[in-house]
């Protein structure tokens, strides 16, 4: 249900053209729970932005759910984020002065908050271990509360695939894990695929599914 | 119901947005204030004019009575137009007004009170608040108008001393006709003899009309049968005073303006500074779906709502200033219609809203990437 066909992009800085994918080929199926690994300037962050729509690559294919995405314009992107994807980041990326329930709700702003959206970020957030926390704006909540609400408004479209860019990578391992633990019950009880880029080798080794990136190209981990 | 975060957005830098809006309120307070002069002028002059029911008859391109000077005997020629019902003539000129310790200028007007008895609603005894009219052959006794009386503290019966010479204070009179509210009024033979003219010369006729309805027909008439005169009815006359505050109107906008654009500078100075610092908060909007048009209509509101706060803060510190300061420095009261409130904040809203438009695109253009690139 996502699969990316020879996939490759080309970043001009300045006069130098800089190869960042050379040929990607990636196949994730639903409710796969996918960790994507490579050192700093392999690609990975190019990888999950095409993955995601946040943009488009130079050539191949990226087809999401049955929508060739690769050549869509930026509203038609948009949409397709609105509809399909949820992102989760490292500095978690809450906005200050709202509430962790109106954080949840942000992504919404757009089409208008339902009686029935409202509900929905209530019972995830519940659902996530924050159903006391609702009310509190992100200053008063610790890290790993932070990361549990950016997960809920991840979830608040009801994403087929929820992107993570290092999602644990400022959190102690003890928070780690409960975060890590709380993506895995999701990924088992909503079957929603899930594609984390992390540097974390404890994660890896319990997963079947690793990818590493390196100079733009991806293998399969194999043990 | 969460439908926006534009006022979380502008409280996140509460002094940053305090001190935008003091700055555009200021420049709404300047041009609300400018206004509010001309439409004061506007209600105390006006309505005065308005309310009689006279043609005024002045020489020929001199609408002002007190510039004016006509032959005795065109009074004369007036009186035979038909429709016309009487005519008082005026003598109108400047005297200075000496107490012991100060002179200060006023007005004389000269007329002939047994002429101005026969009026069908006299100008000046119709309004006496104390005492009576002069005779007229006296050459001693005066009526003076009651917002003098109140300035000067007079009372019938006590003297002033117009030019050198004394006069005694027959009546108080609150006339309608605005000239008559800060002058002097004496027989007409006093007056010029006081002035010096001809007793031939006067300043200008009021002319009553025989319909009340007709006034402005009976106007054209006396212009097209007498020769060399103006002849203009009071509401003509105020449309003429009118259309002089319009164009102060105009001057007033042209100053204010300056104000304006620098508080519309303001105002987009900090949108932009927001736009700057919430980058990332923008870039994870996008990635998380949100539209380019969904981040200008973020935008819009944040201005929209500057704007709102501006116009009502700047409408605010104009009556604080009208209370304050200009209505014990101007000698009228100015006005503040809740038309021009309105105006202070529409006007507000729409510089605000055109201060933003180059954030909101700024904004719009930040690329979903962004989320995750820039830290």
């Amino acid at each position: 249900m996502i699969a990316l066909e020879n996939v490759t992009k080309v970043y001009k800085v300045g006069e130098t053209e800089v190869h960042a994918l050379r040929g990607v080929s990636l196949k994730v199926n639903k409710g796969d729970f996918v960790f994507i690994v490579g050192p700093s300037g392999s690609g990975k962050t190019t990888l999950l932005e095409i993955l995601g729509g946040l943009m488009t690559p130079t050539t191949g294919k990226v087809v999401i759910d049955g929508k060739e995405i690769s050549k869509f314009n930026d509203f038609q992107l948009s949409m397709f984020r609105r509809d399909r994807i949820g992102f989760v980041f490292q500095s978690f990326n809450l906005i200050p002065t709202l509430t962790a329930l109106e954080n949840v709700l942000v992504p919404m702003i757009p089409q208008g908050i339902t009686k029935k959206l409202e509900k929905r970020a209530r019972s995830l957030l519940k659902e996530l271990g924050l159903g006391h926390r609702m009310h509190h704006t992100p200053n008063q909540l610790s890290g790993g509360e932070k990361q549990r609400v950016a997960i809920a408004r991840a979830l608040i479209n009801n994403p087929v695939i929820v992107l993570a860019d290092e999602p644990t990578g400022e959190l102690d391992s003890k928070t780690g894990d409960v975060i890590m633990e709380y993506m895995r019950k999701l990924n088992k009880e909503e079957n929603i695929s899930f594609v984390i880029v992390t540097h974390d080798t404890e994660y890896i080794k319990k997963s079947d599914k690793v990818y590493m990136i390196k100079d733009g190209k991806i293998h399969k981990v194999t043990r | 119901m969460l439908v926006s975060f534009a006022l979380p957005s502008l409280l996140r830098n509460k002094t940053r947005t305090g001190l935008t809006v003091l700055g555009l309120a200021v420049a709404i307070m300047g041009v609300v204030s400018l206004l509010s002069i001309s439409e004061g002028l506007r209600t105390n002059v006006l309505s005065s004019l308005e309310k009689t029911q006279l043609v005024i008859v002045t020489k020929e391109d001199i609408s002002s009575p007190t510039m004016s000077s006509l032959d005795a005997s065109t009074g004369e020629e007036i009186e035979k137009v038909s429709g016309v019902r009487d005519v008082l003539a005026l003598t109108i000129f400047p005297a200075s007004l000496s107490e012991t310790s100060y002179t200060r200028p006023t007005f004389v007007i000269g007329i002939d009170p047994s002429e101005e008895k026969k009026m069908r609603d006299p100008l000046i005894s119709n309004y006496l608040t104390s005492g009576g009219m002069f005779a007229s052959s006296s050459s001693s006794q005066v009526v003076i108008s009651k917002k003098l009386a109140d300035k000067y503290e007079k009372k019938v019966g006590s003297t002033i001393e117009l030019s050198g010479k004394k006069f005694r204070i027959a009546g108080i009179s609150d006339p309608r006709v605005s000239i008559l509210q800060n002058a002097v009024i004496m027989p007409m033979d006093t007056a010029s003899a006081l002035s010096g003219r001809g007793e031939d010369a006067v300043s200008s006729f009021y002319v009553e009309p025989e319909n009340p309805a007709e006034v402005d027909a009976l106007a054209r008439r006396i212009e097209l049968s007498v020769e060399g005169v103006s002849a203009k009815s009071a509401s003509e006359m105020a449309g003429t005073v009118s259309g002089l505050i319009t164009q102060l109107d105009a001057f007033f906008l042209l100053i204010s303006s300056f104000s304006i654009i620098v508080g519309g500078l303001i105002v987009m100075n900090t949108m932009y500074m927001n736009v700057i610092d919430r980058t990332k908060e923008i870039g994870v909007l996008r990635a998380m779906g949100w539209t380019k048009d969904d981040v200008i209509k973020e935008m819009v509101q944040e201005a929209v709502l500057i704007g709102v706060l501006v116009g009502f803060t700047g409408v605010l510190m104009s009556y604080l200033l009208k209370y304050a300061v200009l209505n014990s420095l101007l000698s009228f009261n100015t006005q503040i219609s809740v038309s021009l409130a309105l105006f202070g904040i529409f006007m507000a809203i729409i510089i605000s809203l055109m201060g933003g438009v180059y954030p909101a695109v700024k904004a719009a253009g930040i690329e979903p990437v962004t989320a995750i690139r820039e830290e």
